[in-house]
């Protein structure tokens, strides 16, 4: 594995009793990349991010996190990572800065009160700090949660869905967050829905759907390749987009997921 | 050990901040206590007032019902919200949350205790043994950390939270009502039977120690009785322990 790589998947596959939820997933993930996974509900983007975090055991395949082994080396892979789950998991009766502390010591890491205001601070939670978690808004949940991803001070920060259900002022706010996050060298790992933010975001993506890897490229490089071609009344109004090509992948049907299967 | 104490002290103040929580765990069994106090203040129980007697019986109730509220419901509580599932993306063992929540909850049954014992002293003029207070304590804290056990063995072996409140309530219910805890002279029968509970067993001990009243059995046999109930808890806590909700 190159020292440039962060994260390096092989042949990635997880079953559940019912149905497969990855199958065969294979991509590497560069030091400094932000990284989109897309798919429809159900695709397997959650259950790769879950294989990375050490939360879910591959049923066949590999992954490593510089350098290291899942599941093998978790305990020190953890250390590397920074993680906001889909759920917003908070101690609702915890302030702000109070969860900032907690967190930090599930990592064995102790900020300061000026230190952990300082990271809430960059999150526009300063004046937040009191507040307890139970009345944030949904948005500032969400900032409150990526600002828990950098409690430990993460090499790879690993996002599932950073910007859903945030108003569109907060998505750009959350954003412009993320390319911080890149800025200061670290690798960015997120699933998305919106491909707005993907294409806005991200530096390559990974479209899957079935669980498996059906598209791998810049955004730029995939609207080339696999963009149909626009209808000419809508060709006169826009260019083709990373939606386009998410479409012409994944289907424009509804999608089974595997819980529902 | 300072991420443990860190944790514990969170876990502390949590609890704290649950006023409703908090104030129903030490008010309902004082509220218990006034009132069976109160039905006939002058009785006795062998050589004890019925007053002494009730107020260890409260006290092991205290310390059971709050093994099931709130133990029980503060496992399967992190669990269904997606709490524990983060902890686990972080490198914090395990066994380490689950210590410091131990050791942040045996301070409050310990408040909790001490609350019990002082009401019943105060108001019902409760006489102590005090060469028993010291065994009396440790027996508190074993018994809070034995039906600890048995909650979280509740909480890890049902599914969902709902499941674990009814598990739970089946339980709680015929292990205090079976038991000597408020009433004394249990047709041999079913003492027989009943003197296995948990509750039977630590309340025999600490009426021994606080009271000087002569068990029912050897104390070692009730002490190991604890124990084994202890053992089993952790067992079954460790080996069905989910660390999110079934589907």
């Amino acid at each position: 594995m190159s020292p440039d790589v962060m994260i390096e998947i092989r042949d990635l596959e997880v079953r559940y009793p019912a149905a497969y939820a990855v199958r065969g997933i294979s991509l590497s993930i560069g030091r400094g990349e932000i990284f989109g996974l897309l798919g429809p509900n159900g695709a397997g983007k959650t259950t790769t991010l879950a294989c990375i975090e050490g939360l879910r055991a591959p049923t066949a395949g590999s992954v490593r996190v510089a350098g290291f082994e899942l599941p093998r080396q978790a305990a020190r892979v953890k250390r590397l990572l920074g993680v906001q789950l889909q759920k917003t998991a908070l101690f609702d009766s915890l302030s702000a800065l109070e969860l900032v502390r907690l967190y930090a010591a599930l990592y064995d890491c102790y900020p300061s009160r000026a230190e952990a205001i300082a990271l809430l601070d960059r999150f526009n939670l300063d004046d937040r700090v009191g507040a307890r978690a139970g009345q944030l808004s949904g948005g500032q949940q969400q900032r409150l949660a990526l600002a828990l991803a950098l409690v430990n001070d993460p090499q790879v920060v690993l996002l599932d869905e950073p910007g859903a259900a945030l108003d569109p002022q907060s998505r750009r706010a959350v954003w412009a967050l993320i390319r911080e996050m890149q800025g200061e060298g670290r690798t960015v790992l997120l699933t998305t829905h919106s491909m707005e933010e993907a294409q806005e975001l991200c530096d390559r993506v990974g479209i899957v759907d079935g669980g498996r890897l059906v598209a791998l490229g810049a955004p730029g490089e995939l609207i080339q390749r696999y963009a149909p071609p626009l209808p000419p009344a809508e060709a006169a109004r826009r260019q083709p987009n990373l939606e386009d090509v998410f479409l012409a992948l994944t289907g424009r049907g509804l999608a089974v997921t595997s819980e529902e299967l | 050990m300072r991420r443990f104490f860190f944790l514990a002290r969170s876990v502390l103040v949590m609890m704290l901040r649950d006023r409703a929580a908090l104030i129903g765990t030490l008010l309902i069994p004082i509220v218990l206590l006034l009132v069976l106090g109160l039905v006939n203040p002058g009785a006795s129980i062998g050589e004890v007032s019925a007053a002494a007697w009730l107020t260890v019986g409260v006290l092991v109730m205290g310390m059971l019902s709050g093994a099931v509220d709130g133990d029980m419901a503060w496992l399967t509580m992190t669990r269904d919200r997606g709490i524990l599932w983060r902890v686990r993306a972080s490198p914090l063992p395990p066994a380490t949350l689950l210590l410091a929540y131990t050791g942040a909850r045996l301070l409050v049954v310990l408040l909790k205790a001490a609350l019990i014992v002082g009401v019943g002293m105060l108001v019902f003029g409760v006489r102590l043994q005090w060469d028993g207070l010291l065994p009396a304590l440790g027996l508190v804290i074993l018994g809070g950390a034995v039906f600890l056990a048995l909650g979280q063995a509740v909480a890890a072996a049902a599914p969902t939270a709902g499941a674990a409140t009814v598990t739970a309530n089946l339980i709680f219910f015929p292990v205090i009502f079976t038991s000597n805890l408020f009433i004394a002279g249990l047709p041999p029968q079913l003492e027989a039977i009943t003197r296995w509970n948990p509750a039977y067993l630590l309340v025999e001990l600490l009426r021994a120690a606080l009271l000087g009243v002569e068990p029912g059995q050897a104390l070692w046999i009730n002490l190991l009785g604890l124990l084994i109930y202890g053992l089993l808890g952790i067992i079954v806590a460790i080996v069905f322990f989910q660390w999110e909700p079934k589907r």
